[in-house]
């Protein structure tokens, strides 16, 4: 079963497609969670998604906005969407009838 | 500041593979962060990377197999060479008389041992070379800085914690369990003083051990690039020079053969036979000195034939 952070990661890249590298994957992670997202977390955790094939990486074009530097394209294996796929529905399953509102548990 | 953080964030990054190196660097030019994130971000990778290697079962090996083993034989042979050369200082230092200039004894004398001191701290320095330099070619080079580090961190704690000052009092106890001649104790007036008991140890140590260490390290790490037949020859001879050390210290299975627990001569004690052997360990510790000059002569041909093209 996925990590949460392993999650987060794979959707990120498999809804930027072929926009998927690391800084887009950190922004889009940040802008979902509102909390920042360090680069060492995200590097490492992409290597363990490739070395448990469910991402593919290679180094990419640069980019004058790179300072000519190129970056990490990440692109989600079919093992890696049906990892996430399994992970979104057990949490969907867990989570029914799960109201997370205070005044319903009050 | 924060030019200082970006500066110290790029040389943390060079500890990374040049690939992810240059990734990283072009994520934190497009994210637009301060120095100081860019640095606690690189700084965070960096020890994640180095983390996971310790993890893996090679650096252990590593650890037990060569940096500590190693690291221990140099600590005793620093700390050994410390305490001659601090005696020697004493003498000279600390019971100096202008007298002694006008006397041709004192000249002589002088000359002797500043030309063995000298030997030996060369001899200490061509081992830690050869030491760092079997490091630095077993290891992979995203390994090297790792067991840099731990190579460092093994010989403090072996400073810190007495070891050859421990094996000296085993070797002590082993003479008088088999009534063996005694070995002569340390000279009490030299060691009381603070400067000869601790720092000049530690001079001799970080100049002496750490430093050509490191270089050897660099340079070990760098040998792929060697012809093969020439790679296989700096490999025996490098593992040569180590069991010279390794014959040479007492504290180990050859302790006995010393009366005094200082080798006098490598060859003492050991069968005639042997001597010959022996004797050309003694000259292969010396290996590093042929291996700079080759290496200097090479660089000044190559910037030669650049400068002529």
């Amino acid at each position: 079963m996925l990590g949460e952070f392993e999650y987060l990661v794979l959707s990120a890249a498999f809804r930027l497609g072929t926009d998927a590298y690391g800084a887009a994957i950190r922004r889009a992670i940040e802008d979902a969670t509102g909390r920042g997202c360090s680069i060492g977390a995200l590097y490492t955790t992409l290597d363990r998604l490739e070395n448990k094939g469910l991402v593919k990486t290679w180094m990419g074009a640069s980019t004058p906005e790179r300072g000519g530097r190129s970056k990490r394209i990440v692109s989600v294996t079919s093992k890696g969407v049906q990892a996430a796929s399994s992970f979104y529905k057990a949490v969907t399953r867990v989570s029914r009838d799960v109201s997370w509102s205070m005044a319903d548990q009050a | 500041m924060d030019r200082i953080c970006w500066r110290l964030a790029n040389v943390l990054s060079e500890a990374l593979a040049p690939t992810e190196r240059d990734a990283v660097r072009g994520d934190l030019m497009e994210s637009h962060e301060s120095g100081s994130e860019a640095l606690r971000d690189v700084l965070g990778l960096v020890i994640r990377r180095y983390a996971a290697l310790l993890s893996d079962w090679r650096t252990w090996v590593a650890l037990l197999g060569l940096i500590i083993p190693v690291s221990m034989l140099l600590s005793i042979a620093s700390q050994n060479l410390a305490g001659i050369g601090s005696v020697y200082s004493w003498l000279y230092f600390n019971n100096w008389d202008w007298g002694l200039l006008r006397s041709r004894g004192f000249w002589y004398v002088l000359s002797e041992s500043a030309r063995e001191l000298a030997g030996r701290y060369l001899t200490l320095a061509c081992w830690s070379w050869s030491a760092g330099f079997l490091l630095g070619r077993t290891s992979a080079p995203r390994r090297a800085p790792l067991n840099s580090v731990l190579f460092f961190l093994t010989l403090l704690f072996v400073v810190l914690v007495g070891a050859p000052r421990y094996l000296t009092f085993f070797s002590q106890e082993v003479h008088r369990a088999l009534a063996l001649p005694r070995i002569s104790n340390s000279n009490d007036p030299v060691s009381a003083l603070m400067f000869y008991r601790v720092i000049f140890p530690l001079l001799v140590q970080a100049f002496l051990v750490a430093v050509p260490a490191v270089w050897g390290i660099y340079e070990g790490v760098r040998v792929e690039k060697f012809r093969p037949a020439l790679r296989k020859v700096v490999w025996a001879v490098s593992i040569s020079s180590l069991i010279a050390l390794l014959i040479q210290q007492p504290g180990l299975v050859f302790l006995l053969l010393w009366e005094s627990g200082m080798p006098p001569q490598m060859w003492h004690g050991w069968p005639p036979a042997l001597h010959p052997v022996v004797q050309l360990l003694h000259w292969i510790v010396y290996w590093p000195l042929a291996y700079w000059v080759t290496r200097a002569l090479g660089h000044r041909r190559t910037r030669a034939e650049t400068v002529l093209a």
